[in-house]
């Protein structure tokens, strides 16, 4: 194995840069509701600051961590993940949270399955796509199995259910099936049947229905199920192209709830315009860049899938996020990834990325 | 090192950067082309999602008492919408019918109305405004589908009419929209807050509403009160078109009282039309006549060319170009050389035209200017006029003449009585004012201070002017405005009004008006009555503005804690041989311990005004007065208890009327005590 050197810098810089704009942001947006629920403002600063700590250490910690760990972990991984996620929907231990169990209560903590199944199916796939590189040019010997494992995580997950978890996972797949070299053919076809699986998943339930309606046309029930997609609306529109100003939202005043979370982009829009989503949004293509090069340089076949999985996940996840805040998506309920007030996703988002700069400090 | 793992990096870069440029176009066309359109769509939903409405802030006379404030009700709306869905889905037990008939028994209003809308398509209808919180709730156990109830409130007068073309109305949006309501709208209705009404905030309010500041008048409710009462008896015994009353302090320009006649109920005032919510004080040009002599006079005299004993001549006439001028009351009497004193009182128009024409054109509309004739005083009311000077560039010696003597100009009383007071300060003329202190709901107060104008006359002039008006009442046209014990000075005001049809002169249609002032060496209070085409025994200003002006000036003397001579002890000795005991006020015995909150009614019999209204300040109670003199009779009875700031009403009758009525009990007492005995 090549000798370590520093991390990819441009790689690191877009990942704190983007932190730092996530705390600003945090504070910015929820000093209101900080203030109305705690009486503090810098109550969700503060805590943002913990967070982003905690993920630090994560971080750091992913940075030192060996690769293959992590190719002996890959599978124990899965399993406690797939449990985890049975876990949820057991009463005691799931939390429900806006009529979706997402949550398993550990004492003061909560985990969320979804973070964990995230980072074992990317080391899963890495590992079964480094095994054998070649076999993934067959239909039988490596797509399917491949597809029947993404079936099972997402029938688990859809369990929750949480679209959009289900989302990242599956754009997330097909990325690295992509990039190692599966059939354009095969891609094809799978993702006609993968776009026609999530339709029927959406028509059979109405939570997701009343959501996809909301999305398509968020007016006709402003105040019920549009109404968050019309409230990021209002906060985008007015912004303008410098936005109003840091601090100066109008519409953090409680009007679109989960503003330092979810919608965390739409109060970037509102305070900072459309130079400052812009610009947002290009770190994240600054990031996706820095970590596909990492990937192509990486020392052997499962660093490099394993990179092109952690790149792919933040990058759709952040796409998907951006998507529901402008409304071509529908309300799905994931975070921005490093802008979005912290808890696990968070801190796992940060292991994750850990992982990634590692493997940049063997790229030539 | 490019290992050979990866074929395809180039589709994820690709298949990235059209996400990304989606993305971009996306917000662009959001955030830089629609911008507008959402910009005004979010401020439209903020505002409409929940606000809260503010509570409006209290109207309070200047001893506190609230004369008008705000209670919380309910608009009842309607979702017609949902209720046709709830009942075609059979998730109810009413009907539209059976709804419209229930809520129009409850609200007392028509049920086929309600049908009628509860029928519309729509998400949303208005059903009733000022639904009170009782039938909220009596309306709320029916469970009836598709009603909802908004934060709404109904603005209550507890004093009633009393100076109701002063505060104004509230309109249905909450907000002033005539008089002191309009004008202090912004203080008074606070600052509104929000709601979000998503569930998963509950509770979670931001921007709380803030309430609107109370305001607090100079105006007070004795002398409003007294002015009313006079305006009452004026427009029952004249059958007069309009009537304006204005007490003001002229050392200040405080008012004190403003009545104006026709007026309107306040509680109902969507029954009222525009011509009775009009306050005449400052929403009336009239031409003043005889009183305006109190000005042309004081202009002459800063002048120097007259003081109050400088002899004029008066031929009975003059002549100016084609026009006789001739005075009021007689045709071409000679009545020689008078003194300007007698001049002002016989009211001689011929000397008045006289000085008019001496001041010359340039001097007299300088000073009529300095007066503030020909433009608003600025009195914190909507809908003040500015009169008409007859414009100068084409003024003529007759105009001159003519507007020496109060005609072919015209005033408002605001104007004429702020130039009085002028004249009875010491010669600064004050901008007048309504509104005392403003109290802000974090406490702080935010006093209005006298605004002295300008300086117009001097002190000199203002005195000897002022022992000219005394004059004129002690022993010219204003004898009936005469305080004992009390220096009145006044001037009487007799005016013609113009025909619309001839326009000439009417010789059966007057403003009669009074303008008065006491304690002459010191005054207190001016008072202006203006009556429009009184009809009836007499159209004179002295003889019917007068009393009116006296009246009030007692009262207000009064309530000042300055003897008046009708109620001291001498006067009160030769009524007859029983003498007037005033009574101390009695210990009473309560009906049952007040609570928290609550006060006992004191035994007010006897009392003057000035004592009632320490005593009530005392007990923390409101009152309303009637009458004048000394306490006759109350309501509550003494001893109630009843809560703070209950209103007691205080009846007053004159020593002298209170002996002989108590007189004529006694003797009804003896002729019973007597059938009593004959019985026996």
């Amino acid at each position: 194995m090549p000798r370590r050197r520093g991390p990819d810098l441009i790689l690191f810089g877009a990942i704190l840069a983007l932190l730092a704009i996530g705390t600003v942001m945090v504070y910015s947006s929820s000093a209101v509701k900080g203030y109305v629920q705690f009486d503090d403002p810098f109550h969700f600063l503060k805590m943002e600051v913990i967070w982003v700590a905690l993920g630090l250490v994560a971080m750091v910690g992913a940075m030192a961590i060996d690769f293959k760990l992590l190719w002996r972990f890959a599978k124990p991984a899965l399993i406690l993940a797939m449990v985890l996620l049975v876990m949820v929907k057991i009463p005691g231990v799931g939390r429900e949270v806006n009529g979706a169990y997402r949550w398993i209560g550990l004492g003061p903590l909560s985990i969320q399955p979804s973070e964990v199944i995230k980072l074992a199916m990317i080391l899963v796939m890495a590992r079964i796509l480094a095994n054998d590189p070649y076999k993934i040019r067959s239909f039988r010997k490596g797509l399917l199995p491949i597809l029947g494992l993404l079936v099972v995580v997402a029938v688990l997950i859809m369990l929750q259910p949480d679209l959009g978890t289900t989302l990242v996972i599956a754009g997330t797949t097909f990325f690295m099936l992509i990039a190692a070299g599966a059939r354009i053919s095969h891609i094809l076809g799978l993702g006609g049947s993968g776009i026609s699986l999530v339709v029927a998943a959406i028509v059979a339930e109405p939570y997701r229905m009343n959501r996809i309606f909301a999305f398509l046309d968020p007016w006709s029930d402003p105040s019920g199920k549009g109404y968050q997609t019309i409230q990021a609306l209002l906060a985008l529109g007015p912004g303008g192209l410098f936005g109003l100003g840091l601090g100066q939202s109008k519409q953090k005043f409680l009007y679109l709830p989960e503003n330092h979370t979810d919608f965390i982009f739409a109060m970037i829009g509102e305070e900072l315009g459309f130079v400052g989503a812009s610009i947002v949004i290009l770190l994240f293509f600054l990031f996706a860049w820095r970590g596909f090069r990492t990937a192509m340089g990486a020392p052997d076949a499962f660093t490099g899938f394993l990179a092109v999985g952690l790149t792919s996940m933040v990058s759709i996840q952040a796409m998907v996020n951006i998507g529901v805040v402008i409304g071509v998506l529908p309300v799905t309920g994931i975070t921005l990834p490093f802008l979005s007030y912290g808890g696990t996703s968070l801190v796992f988002t940060l292991l994750g990325v850990g992982v990634l700069l590692n493997i940049s400090r063997f790229v030539k | 090192m490019k290992n050979n793992y990866f074929r395809r990096e180039i589709v994820l870069y690709g298949i990235l950067l059209l996400l990304v440029a989606a993305i971009i176009s996306r917000l662009f066309t959001m955030q830089v082309i629609d911008a507008a359109e959402l910009r005004a769509k979010g401020i439209e939903r903020r505002t409409d999602i929940a606000s809260l409405v503010p509570e409006r802030g209290k109207i309070l006379d200047s001893q506190g008492n609230v004369l008008a404030q705000s209670i919380p009700v309910k608009e009842l709306y309607a979702d017609p919408r949902t209720i046709t869905k709830v009942i075609t889905q059979k998730q109810t037990k009413w009907t539209k019918e059976e709804m419209a008939q229930t809520l129009g028994e409850i609200l007392e209003i028509d049920k086929e109305n309600i049908l009628e809308k509860l029928n519309q398509d729509l998400a949303w209808v208005s059903i009733a405004h000022h639904v009170s919180l009782e039938k909220v709730e009596e309306i709320k156990g029916l469970k009836l589908p598709g009603i909802g109830f908004a934060d709404e409130q109904k603005r209550v007068y507890p004093m009633g009419n009393l100076g109701a073309p002063i505060l104004g109305v509230v309109n249905l949006a909450g907000h002033g929209a005539e008089g002191l309501e309009a004008y202090y709208d912004k203080e008074l209705y606070g600052t509104p807050g929000y709601l979000s009404k998503q569930s998963y905030l509950t509770s979670s309010l931001h921007e709380p509403a803030f309430k609107g500041a109370n305001i607090q008048l100079t105006l007070n409710s004795t002398i409003q009160h007294i002015i009313e009462q006079q305006i009452d008896q004026l427009a029952e015994n004249t059958q007069a078109k309009r009537i304006a009353i204005l007490a003001m302090e002229p050392s200040t320009g405080k008012i004190l009282g403003m009545g104006s006649y026709p007026s309107f109920d306040p509680n109902n005032y969507a029954q009222s039309s525009p011509d009775e919510r009009r306050n005449l004080n400052i929403g009336m040009s009239y031409e003043p006549g005889s009183t305006f002599k109190i000005i042309t006079g004081a202009i002459a005299m800063e002048e120097g060319l007259v003081s109050p004993n400088s002899v004029i001549h008066d031929p009975g006439y003059i002549k100016i170009g084609p026009r006789n001028i001739s005075n009021w009351d007689t045709n071409y009497i000679v009545r020689g050389d008078i003194t300007f004193t007698e001049a002002m009182m016989y009211s001689s128009n011929v000397v008045m035209a006289k000085l008019g024409l001496n001041i010359g054109k340039e001097n007299f509309y300088t000073y009529l200017r300095a007066f503030g004739f020909g433009s608003r005083t600025g009195i914190d009311l909507i809908g003040e006029e500015s009169g008409l000077l007859v414009p100068k560039a084409s003024a003529r010696d007759v105009d001159l003449a003519t507007m020496s003597f109060g005609q072919s100009s015209s005033v408002t009383p605001i104007q004429l009585i702020t130039a009085i007071s002028c004249v009875a300060n010491g010669g600064t003329l004050y901008k007048p004012y309504l509104v005392d202190k403003i109290i802000h709901p974090d406490g702080t107060i935010e006093k209005q201070e006298p605004v002295a104008v300008r300086q117009v006359i001097s002190e000199s002039t203002s005195a000897q002017m002022t022992e000219v008006l005394v004059e004129v009442v002690n022993n010219g046209t204003g004898a009936r405005a005469q305080i004992p014990g009390i220096s009145v000075a006044g001037k009487t005001g007799t005016a013609q009004k113009v025909d619309p049809e001839t326009k000439s002169y009417s010789s059966t249609d007057f403003i009669a008006s009074f303008a008065s002032y006491a304690p002459a060496e010191d005054p207190k209070i001016a008072v202006l009555v203006v009556i429009d085409t009184p009809r009836g025994e007499s159209h004179h200003g002295g003889t019917l503005g007068g009393p009116v002006a006296k009246t009030i000036m007692e009262a207000a003397l009064e309530l000042d804690g300055i003897p008046v001579a009708s109620n001291t002890e001498s006067d009160i000795n030769e009524v007859g041989e029983a003498t007037f005991e005033r009574p101390k006020p009695q210990p009473i015995t309560p009906e049952r311990t007040p609570y928290d909150g609550e006060t006992v009614v004191p035994d007010l019999t006897g009392l003057t005004m000035r004592q009632v209204g320490e005593t009530l300040a005392e007990a923390e109670l409101h009152y309303t007065f009637t009458g004048t003199g000394l306490v006759y009779s109350q309501g509550p009875e003494p001893g109630k208890v009843v809560p703070k700031g209950s209103v007691v009403n205080v009846y007053f009758l004159p020593i002298e009327e209170i002996l002989l009525l108590n007189k004529e009990l006694e003797g009804q007492e003896e002729q019973n005590d007597e059938q009593k005995l004959q019985q026996e």
